[in-house]
């Protein structure tokens, strides 16, 4: 279909074209097979969907709102409900206990490993080395003396 | 003005906050327009209530998502249109369903005592036109059939859908083009094999 037919189609379906645009169209299609054979595959096509328009379509009876109201809640409570099911599933159950073992016994492997690294204790040669890093008791007595001597006078 | 802050915007906000007088305003607004368009697809009157009332369920669960990017009734419009073709969907499973379990005869007996298609009196050649569009707008996407409805079911111009769907006027024209390709192709595959659909 030429640019110029698909470009106006929807207001010549609808019967809406500007005069301008109507002779446009006719116009090309007085010179195109093609774009006649479409076109009019196309209005069949229209006429067809516009047999859908509603005829004598029921009128809500009343109460209507009062029913829509239990239905979202039926929804609502049923959906609660499958949530409150699946976790009382045999096979979830299941699920959640050998997860729970398997995170206790991980744990467990974990605080035990730790326990073995501290019970060896340090090392005599790190001990060592703490020991000269650090002042020794009687340094730090002679220091705290001095401190409260300067602060006395 | 921007679509949010009409009435309309403020009555669905109201809605999306949880205001229950709100919701019901839309459902007494729009229930007359919901059982049109569902009668105009599936045409069984004893089930348009059930599917307007599902429409409706569906409203309200989904309405804290709508983004005012359309207008409310042509985003009611849609659900209600994928409401119907889910339903048609489903009939049509039960009834596959229910033959299979039948006896070839059950299926022949069966069969032959619905009123055929091309057998039916003048008076009916609509309603097997109604059948078969709508099983031609099952072979679109749901955009494509929303828009399709949209124009020529409800009449609406090219102009009026651009404001109802927030997209601008070529663009629905380029999809409402495309879709009507689709459907003539549709129909085109059901012409070479009847009953295919």
């Amino acid at each position: 279909m030429h640019q110029v037919i698909q470009d106006n189609l929807e207001e010549y379906l609808a019967g809406s074209l500007r005069a301008e645009d109507q002779r446009q169209v006719e116009s090309h299609l007085e010179g195109c097979a093609d774009c006649r054979r479409d076109l009019a595959s196309m209005r069949e096509m229209s006429g067809w969907l516009q047999s859908l328009r509603g005829e004598q379509a029921p009128e809500p009876a009343s109460g209507f709102y009062a029913r829509v109201s239990r239905r979202i809640a039926a929804v609502e409570e049923e959906s609660s409900r499958s949530i409150w099911a699946a976790l009382l599933e045999p096979a979830f159950a299941r699920r959640v206990a050998f997860a729970s073992l398997l995170l206790l016994a991980s744990l467990g492997s974990f605080l035990v490993s730790r326990e073995s690294d501290y019970s060896q204790g340090p090392t005599p040669e790190l001990v060592l080395a703490v020991e000269n890093e650090a002042p020794s008791s009687l340094d730090s007595r002679d220091h705290m003396l001095a401190t409260l001597v300067s602060y006395h006078k | 003005m921007d679509y949010e802050n009409t009435q309309e915007g403020t009555l669905v906000h109201r809605a999306q906050a949880g205001e229950e007088a709100a919701f019901r305003e839309i459902v007494e607004r729009y229930q007359t327009k919901v059982f049109s368009i569902i009668h105009g697809i599936v045409r069984q009157r004893n089930d348009v209530e059930d599917i307007a009332q599902q429409v409706f369920a569906k409203v309200y669960f989904s309405l804290r998502k709508f983004d005012f990017r359309s207008s409310l009734i042509t985003w009611v419009y849609k659900i209600t249109v994928n409401e119907c073709y889910d339903y048609l969907r489903k009939r049509k499973v039960r009834k596959l369903v229910y033959e299979s379990d039948l006896s070839e005869d059950e299926v022949r007996r069966t069969e032959n005592s619905e009123p055929a298609i091309d057998h039916r009196p003048l008076a009916d050649s609509n309603l097997a036109r109604q059948d078969y569009v709508t099983k031609l707008l099952s072979k679109v996407s749901e955009e494509e059939r929303t828009l399709l409805m949209l124009k020529e079911v409800e009449g609406h111009s090219v102009e009026e859908l651009a404001g109802m769907t927030g997209m601008n006027e070529n663009t629905i024209k380029v999809k409402l083009f495309r879709a009507r390709q689709k459907l003539l192709k549709a129909a085109q595959r059901l012409d070479r094999a009847p009953g295919a659909v």
